[in-house]
């Protein structure tokens, strides 16, 4: 067949159009977007006369904040290189933020000669997760959509079923990260969402991908949105929705959380309240070996002004296989002893570099241009080593719409080995660099540890 | 008002209105651009669900987007981001890009008086262009579906001109070869 006919033959077909519920979904965007820009433009409006009411109380109030920002810039934090040293308990308080302590895990400091790592661990506790970031491990999920649907069934009560374009417990869309720092860790919504649903949290790839794909399509024609939260019947019947974009700051966003719990419960009818204690979401993340000798990484990493923290957090794991974690190990335990980890292995920590959650914006190992990660055995008393690491990565890649990322960091860490059991007791790499799109880019920092037992 | 479908209208026309709160203008891109974009999404991922999202989605940014970032024709960024995001989701997921693309093609209808020759041929040319390299596929689906110039092409698969020619010019090559027994279409 000549290309002329082929040509014609291919040209007595046509694309059909496509199903009619994608149009309402495109159409439901597109109001929701134009009502926020409406509410958007209209707001100062309507606040005007509150704002001229409370006008020397706002003045006042950002010459704070700014003084606040400024004292931010201008003073070094111990910690940072060449920053000032510790002078004092004062100082240390200043800078070391005790709240940090309630984030999982605490690095052990059981070998003699961690005190030469105190500015490392200065350092981590300055990019750890705060107490009220970590609120949403509170609510009792469930993660297996079956099991929630068979509880919701036997226990007579609509699922607040939330759904995300990733993993909404690790890393995952932007939205879904606020949402679950925000409204998610609110004492009011983890009350009313634990006491009155069951909750559910899943990957809407996963569904997609699994059993739940007609379920998953049967809640968008109900309530059409992208993802987000849907309040659902046992039989399967949308009682409320929400999109799970930001609001208007928090309290507006909670609010509008609220506000859907309340329309799911009104239409579902009164229910008995609930008391399950939230389970383990993670119990290998960051601590101990599982049973085929691979270990799980906890990952922080966020946005960061002068050492500090200065955004949210990205939550995240990376899991090492046991052939890669005893790469981690000195080939023989002498002080002075170096090697280098394998530049694959040195690969799979690019991750770290990026502080937005969305895995969209991640640089994964096929984007290094550079990774390297050293090690050497800085210390061997007491029956532990200390092993000082250092590393450094850079990376290159693109956004889903084709605009340029680039990251760059370098990092310092100590892993602490027993000695006569031949096993790690415990890992800390802390890194700062630059990730955003060239020629600009964000001071960021990350956080990776385990250990070998819960403390 | 004037009629969203119009062919006066341009999508920056289009994109204005919709940012001054024209509902219908929204739908007057969507009708435009829905039908050969979903096609595409499709061809890429194999899977008519996930090309619903990505289309969703593509039409979420290309509202959401700077106006500074939009040429007269929305056409090469809503493409684009599709390819983008199929892109993003093969590399996350098992699905393999291409393997399915008798799902897209057999979406496709023609004017046939008799549906047992339009099924036949169905077949054959989606088990076609089934058997061609991935890239030479997306060639044929852009210029013949979707109806864009070499140009375009280009630069929504982000490779030369001359290299977009070339793999339609070989597709069409090979599509006539597998095709060599369909010489006597209804």
């Amino acid at each position: 067949m000549n290309p002329e006919d082929v040509e014609r033959l291919l040209g007595r077909f046509e694309p059909a159009p496509p199903p009619e519920r994608l149009e309402q979904n495109v159409l439901a965007e597109g109001e929701k977007l134009l009502r926020r820009e409406s509410e958007r433009a209209f707001g100062p409006t309507r606040r005007a006369r509150e704002t001229r009411r409370w006008g020397i109380a706002g003045v006042a109030a950002a010459c704070l904040i700014l003084s606040a920002v400024l004292w931010r810039v201008l003073v070094p934090r111990p910690g940072d290189p060449g920053g000032a040293p510790c002078q004092g308990a004062n100082e240390f308080e200043t800078h070391l933020d005790t709240a940090a302590a309630a984030g999982p895990p605490a690095f052990p400091t059981g070998a003699p000669s961690l005190e030469t790592y105190a500015p490392l661990f200065r350092r981590a506790d300055a990019l750890k997760p705060l107490a009220e970031e970590l609120r949403w491990q509170n609510i009792p999920w469930v993660t297996d959509l079956e099991e929630a649907q068979r509880l919701a069934r036997t226990e007579r009560r609509p699922l607040f079923l939330w759904v995300s374009s990733d993993d909404p417990l690790g890393r995952c869309c932007s939205c879904a990260a606020g949402l679950r720092v925000g409204p998610l860790s609110q004492e009011e919504a983890i009350r009313r969402i634990s006491a009155s649903f069951v909750p559910a949290a899943a990957d809407k790839k996963a569904l997609e991908k699994g059993n739940h794909k007609e379920f998953l399509r049967s809640l968008k024609r109900q309530n059409p949105q992208y993802h987000g939260i849907w309040i659902v019947s046992p039989e399967g019947k949308v009682l409320a929705g929400h999109d799970d974009r930001k609001g208007k700051g928090l309290e507006g966003w909670t609010r509008e959380i609220i506000e859907t719990l309340e329309t799911g419960l009104k239409a579902f009818g009164p229910v008995e309240p609930r008391t399950v204690a939230p389970p383990d979401l993670f119990p290998h993340r960051g601590v101990g070996v599982q049973p085929g000798g691979s270990v799980t990484l906890a990952v922080y990493t966020r946005l960061m002004l002068k050492g500090g923290r200065d955004g949210p957090l990205a939550f995240d794991s990376l899991t090492l296989s046991m052939e890669e974690w005893v790469m981690l190990f000195p080939p023989r335990v002498a002080v002075g002893e170096e090697w280098g980890v394998p530049e694959a292995l040195a690969r799979k920590f690019c991750r770290i570099l990026s502080p937005v959650s969305d895995p969209d914006f991640m640089p994964r190992p096929e984007h290094a241009k550079r990774a390297e990660l050293r090690a050497a055995v800085a210390s061997v008393e007491g029956g532990t080593a200390t092993v000082r690491l250092s590393g450094r990565w850079e990376t290159e890649h693109s956004t889903p719409d084709g605009k340029p990322l680039r990251g760059s960091a370098s990092g310092e860490g100590v892993a602490v080995l027993d000695v006569r059991k031949k096993t790690m007791l415990s890992f800390l790499l802390v890194t700062t660099g630059v990730f955003g799109q060239p020629p600009e880019g964000r001071e960021c920092g990350a956080v990776v540890e385990w250990t070998s037992t819960t403390p | 008002m004037p009629n969203v479908l119009s062919t006066e209208s341009s999508d920056g026309d289009l994109v204005g209105r919709f940012r001054a709160g024209d509902l219908e203008a929204l739908l007057g891109l969507y009708r435009r651009y829905s039908g050969p974009l979903y096609l595409y999404a499709c061809s890429l991922t194999g899977d008519p669900a996930c090309a619903e999202d990505l289309v969703q989605e593509a039409f979420v940014r290309l509202m959401s987007v700077g106006r500074e970032r939009l040429r007269e024709s929305v056409r090469p960024f809503l493409y684009t981001i599709v390819r983008n995001l199929a892109r993003d989701e093969s590399r996350r997921s098992s699905i393999e890009r291409g393997h399915a693309p008798a799902l897209a093609f057999r979406a496709m209808r023609a004017e046939f008086a008799d549906p047992g020759s339009l099924k036949r041929l169905e077949q054959a040319v989606a088990g076609a262009l089934e058997k061609l390299p991935e890239e030479q596929r997306e060639a044929v689906v852009l210029k013949v579906y979707v109806g864009m110039t070499f140009d375009e092409i280009a630069e929504v698969v982000g490779v030369p001109q001359g290299t977009a020619i070339s793999r339609y010019r070989y597709a069409i090559g090979k599509l006539g070869e597998l095709l060599a027994d369909k010489e006597e279409v209804p």
